[in-house]
């Protein structure tokens, strides 16, 4: 039982971190591919 | 009056087609007085381009996805057609999900008529109420993390494969938008707890899991799942489970890979490194399915990530459900190596006596504290 809340914990830990340092990531990657495929850059 | 009537009639008419005349002269698409006449010769077809390439042959090139040039930054401009998306799509949305659908149907099916032939598979020699430790706390801690994560995947992930034609009739489009949308963000985050666990379970359990002679005979005999009295030896971990562990570890891999070409499209060429690779040793995998060959533009990259990662993470649900079946109900005692880390004495003996004479070797004290002192 003990295990099993540790492995809760660090699933949540993780998920969370993982999505507050990704997010800016994914968000500049969409908009990197929407950019590049939709325009010219000088 | 009727004479002025008519003379003015006539000649407003007249203006009038004069200036239709004029409007249609100016929209002519007729050539300009300095274009060059393009005469056919033989079985040319008429309106060279360029390089004297027919138009039709270019936009038959088009058409079949070649790859023209561009100045832009995102090079995949450059395939006006791409092809393959068509296949693509028909595969995707066609048999491969039926069957996809159906081979977890037959699993689950099979189970169930498993259980029904063998019933719960017993401890034949009763428990014994004795324990011994099967797994620590990081070792199930590694499990359940990795478990966890797994089984929110999959259901976030079937979501975004069936959702729509399961679970959107049901609860309506402005519910399911939403909650699709939510459930596909989790399934992004979620995934690297499921790498950690797998990297957590992968450190504790290779060395275990190493194939060895013992499996040989597990395997003949089916590890005695199919008959009573039949418990082939086995070390801490069997055959079925090495198998479960590989494939696991393999398929899992494999996901986060896909996964992450998935997360940050258009980046990666996993594909062409992968078919590149095999082929170097004799294996043409594009060759044996009919694909195309490598190097694969960015777009062939992300349609074959997504089917890949489909088909594994399919075929994995089915392992585990297989897994979780003989886990729980389908043998007595097999929950608690992971419930509790320890499990009872006759249920190690029975299937993994390897292990426990190990086990019970390193419990044995050095001669030297257990020699009898005469008595003087």
């Amino acid at each position: 039982m003990k295990a099993f809340i540790i492995s809760i914990l660090v699933l949540l830990i993780v998920t969370f971190g993982a999505a507050f340092i990704l997010k800016g990531a994914f968000s500049t990657s969409a908009d990197e591919a929407y950019r590049s495929s939709t325009s010219t850059r000088l | 009056m009727r004479v002025k009537f008519i003379s003015l009639f006539a000649v407003t008419l007249g203006l009038l087609f004069y200036y239709v005349g004029e409007v249609r002269a100016q929209s002519s698409v007729r050539p300009p007085s300095t274009a060059v006449e393009n005469k056919i010769k033989g079985n040319q077809v008429p309106g060279t381009i360029r390089n004297g390439i027919p138009k039709s042959d270019t936009w038959r090139s088009i058409r079949k996805g070649v790859a023209g040039s561009v100045s832009i930054p995102d090079k995949k401009a450059a395939v006006l057609i791409q092809s393959d998306g068509e296949k693509f799509r028909l595969i995707r949305s066609g048999p491969l999900l039926s069957n996809l659908a159906l081979l977890m149907a037959i699993t689950l099916v099979a189970l169930a008529g498993f259980y029904a032939y063998r019933g719960q598979i017993k401890v034949e020699s009763g428990l014994s109420g004795r324990t011994i430790k099967r797994f620590s706390t990081i070792e199930r801690m590694g499990h359940w993390l990795m478990a966890v994560s797994f089984i929110v995947l999959a259901i976030t992930g079937l979501n975004v494969t069936f959702g729509k034609e399961i679970i959107m009739p049901i609860i309506g489009k402005d519910l399911f938008g939403p909650l699709a949308g939510f459930l596909k963000h989790t399934h992004n985050y979620v995934a690297f707890s499921f790498m950690l666990g797998l990297a957590i379970s992968f450190i504790c359990w290779v060395a275990h899991n190493i194939p060895n002679k013992a499996d040989i005979n597990w395997i003949a005999k089916a590890g005695g799942l199919l008959s009573k009295n039949s418990h082939p030896p086995a070390d801490k971990f069997n055959a079925g489970q090495k198998l479960i562990f590989w494939g696991v570890m393999l398929g899992g891999l494999s996901l986060c890979f896909s996964g992450w070409a998935l997360l940050f499209p258009f980046e990666y060429s996993f594909f062409t490194s992968t078919f590149n690779a095999l082929s170097s040793i004799g294996i043409d995998v594009p060759a044996w399915f009919g694909l195309a060959k490598p190097p694969l533009t960015a777009i062939q990259e992300q349609q074959y990530n997504t089917i890949w990662h489909l088909i594994v993470a399919v075929l994995m649900v089915c392992m585990i459900f297989a897994h979780i079946y003989i886990g729980s109900i389908g043998m007595e005692g097999a929950f608690d190596a992971m419930g509790r880390g320890d499990v009872d004495e006759n249920w190690a003996k029975e299937h993994h006596s390897i292990w426990v004479e190990k086990v019970k070797e390193q419990e044995v004290p050095p001669p030297d504290e257990t020699q009898v002192q005469p008595a003087e």
